[in-house]
C-alpha cells in the first residue's frame, strides 16, 4: 500500500496518462482510503483537464487563418528551389565562394589532373562535421561523423545543438561510443554532453597512418610528446592530436571549452 | 527520365504525403513559442527546409511529426529563443504543489470551487498565461498538452532528459495555475485568500 507522498508523486504521471497501470491502480485505491488526497487529485484532474482543452481551444483559430495557405505555398517554393539546386549545378550554385572553389576542383579533377584530384579528395575527407545521423523515437539520437564542405562543419554543429557560450564547462559525461571510417581509418568515437546540452566528439584511432593535409592546419605545436594541430573555421575549432600511433580529434559545440586541456591518454574528460 | 530525376520526384512526393500535413501543427506551437506571426512563418520554412534537405535521414515508418517537431525544436532553441536566457530566474519552487488547493478549499463550501473561477477565466486570459511562461517551460506543456506527445518523445524532440522533461512539464503546470488564478484576483473574479 503506498502512502500519501507517494500518490502525489504520481499524481502528474497520471494527469498525463504517463503511470504504470499498477501505479495507478495503487494510487486510485489509496483515494479511496485518503479524503485528504481525493480532494488534491480531483481539483488537480480537473484543473488539468481545463487547462488542455483551453490550451486547445485558443489554438484552434490558427487552423482556419489564411496565413497557412501563404506559408504552405511559400514551402512548396522554398522545396522547388531546392529541387532545381539539386538537380543542376546551376548559376546560383557559383555564388558561394566555397562552393565555386570546390567546383573548380571538381572541374580540374573531371579534366583528369591526378594530383589535383587526389588532393580535392583528400582535402574532403578531412572536414568534418557532426549532424544527427539516424533518429527515431525508438532510439536516442546516434551522432556521427561526416565529411563536409569547411563552412558546414560550423554551421551544423551550431545548428543541431543548443550552444551557450556563457555556460560552464563541467559535468561532461559520455553519452556514446561507436567506430566511425573516416579516410579508411577506423576511428572510435566518443560523444560527451552535459547538463546544458554542450556536446564534445573525440574521435581516436591508433592507426598511426592517419596523415593531416597541411593546408587544413592554422597553428601547429607540440605539448609533452602531443603534436597538436588546430583547425579554426568561424570560431569553430577542431584539434588533431598526434601521440606515436595515435590520433584524436576533437571538437566541441562550446567554444568555451578547452580542447587543448583534453590528454586523450587520461581516463576521462 | 534519368534515374536521379526520377529519385527527386520520389523524394518530392513522399516528402509532400509524410511530412507537409504537418505544417498546420508545427505553425501552432512555432506561433506559442515565438509569438508572432513573422517569425512563425520563417520557423516553420526553416523546419520544412531543413527537413527536405535532410529526408534521407528520415526513417521511414518511424515518427515523422516528431522528427519535425525535432528540427524545428532545434532552430528555434538556437535561432529564436529570447536571448536573456533565464527560466530559473522565475523562481516556481516557491509555488507550494497544492497551491490552488489550498486557495480554493478556504474559499468556499461548493462541491466544485474551481468551476467557478473556470468559468470566469477568458480564453485570452489563457493565451497571455501560455505565452508568460519562460520558453523551456512553455516548450514542454505545449508539446504534452497541446501536441500530446509522451514524455518519451518530448526528452527526444528537445534533447532532454526524461526527469527534465517532467520536472519542467511539473514547473510549467504550477506556473500557468498561479498565472491564472493571479488573473483572476486581479480581475475580481475571486478573492484573495491570502
Amino acid at each position: 500500500m503506498i502512502n500519501c507522498h507517494q500518490a502525489l508523486s504520481l499524481l502528474q504521471d497520471i494527469l498525463d496518462k504517463e503511470a504504470s497501470e499498477i501505479d495507478e491502480k495503487e494510487v486510485r485505491a489509496h483515494l479511496e482510503r485518503c479524503s485528504e488526497c481525493f480532494g488534491k487529485f480531483k481539483l488537480e484532474e480537473s484543473i488539468h483537464a481545463f487547462l488542455k482543452e483551453k490550451v486547445k481551444v485558443v489554438n484552434e483559430d490558427i487552423k482556419t487563418s489564411p496565413k497557412l495557405e501563404s506559408l504552405k505555398s511559400n514551402i512548396l517554393t522554398k522545396l522547388d528551389d531546392i529541387d532545381k539546386e539539386d538537380g543542376s549545378s546551376n548559376t546560383g550554385f557559383f555564388k558561394n565562394p566555397t562552393r565555386l572553389v570546390i567546383s573548380v576542383a571538381a572541374l580540374i579533377v573531371l579534366i583528369g589532373i591526378a594530383v589535383f584530384s587526389a588532393a580535392f579528395y583528400k582535402h574532403q575527407e578531412y572536414y568534418i562535421a557532426i549532424e544527427k545521423a539516424h533518429w527515431s523515437v525508438d532510439s536516442k539520437p546516434e551522432l556521427k561523423l561526416v565529411s563536409s564542405s569547411p563552412d558546414d562543419i560550423c554551421s551544423q554543429i551550431y545548428s543541431t545543438y543548443n550552444f551557450n557560450l556563457a555556460e560552464e564547462n563541467s559535468g561532461y559525461k559520455l553519452v556514446s561510443t561507436h567506430k566511425e571510417t573516416l579516410q579508411d581509418v577506423e576511428f572510435e568515437h566518443l560523444i560527451y554532453t552535459n547538463e546544458d546540452e554542450d556536446y564534445i566528439s573525440v574521435l581516436i584511432t591508433d592507426a598511426g597512418d592517419f596523415e593531416l593535409p597541411p593546408d587544413i592546419i592554422d597553428k601547429a605545436q607540440t605539448i609533452n610528446n602531443r603534436e597538436i594541430y588546430d583547425h579554426n573555421c568561424r570560431g569553430c575549432r577542431l584539434i588533431f592530436q598526434k601521440i606515436g600511433s595515435l590520433m584524436v580529434i576533437t571538437a566541441s559545440t562550446n567554444s568555451q571549452f578547452d580542447l587543448m586541456s583534453f590528454d586523450p591518454l587520461a581516463q576521462s574528460i | 527520365m534519368t534515374d536521379r530525376k526520377k529519385e527527386e520526384i520520389d523524394k518530392r512526393k513522399q516528402f509532400e504525403v509524410e511530412a507537409l500535413p504537418h505544417m498546420d501543427a508545427l505553425y501552432r506551437t512555432a506561433l506559442r513559442m515565438t509569438k508572432n506571426e513573422k517569425d512563425a512563418e520563417d520557423l516553420v520554412q526553416e523546419a520544412f527546409v531543413k527537413a527536405y534537405r535532410f529526408w534521407d535521414k528520415f526513417e521511414p515508418g518511424s515518427n515523422c511529426r516528431a522528427w519535425l517537431f525535432k528540427i524545428m525544436t532545434n532552430i528555434f532553441i538556437n535561432d529564436y529563443r529570447s536571448k536573456s536566457r533565464s527560466p530559473m530566474a522565475v523562481n516556481v519552487d516557491d509555488i507550494d504543489d497544492n497551491f490552488l488547493y489550498g486557495q480554493l478549499a478556504v474559499g468556499g463550501k461548493e462541491e466544485n470551487p474551481e468551476q467557478d473561477l473556470f468559468n470566469k477565466i477568458f480564453d485570452d486570459d489563457v493565451k497571455k498565461a501560455i505565452e508568460n511562461l519562460p520558453d523551456d517551460f512553455r516548450l514542454v506543456v505545449m508539446l504534452s498538452f497541446l501536441e500530446g506527445f509522451s514524455y518519451q518523445e518530448i526528452a527526444e524532440i528537445a534533447d532532454l532528459q526524461l526527469g527534465t522533461v517532467k520536472s519542467r512539464l511539473h514547473r510549467g503546470r504550477k506556473l500557468l495555475q498561479k498565472e491564472l488564478y493571479d488573473y483572476a484576483i486581479k480581475n475580481g473574479y475571486v478573492k484573495d485568500n491570502v
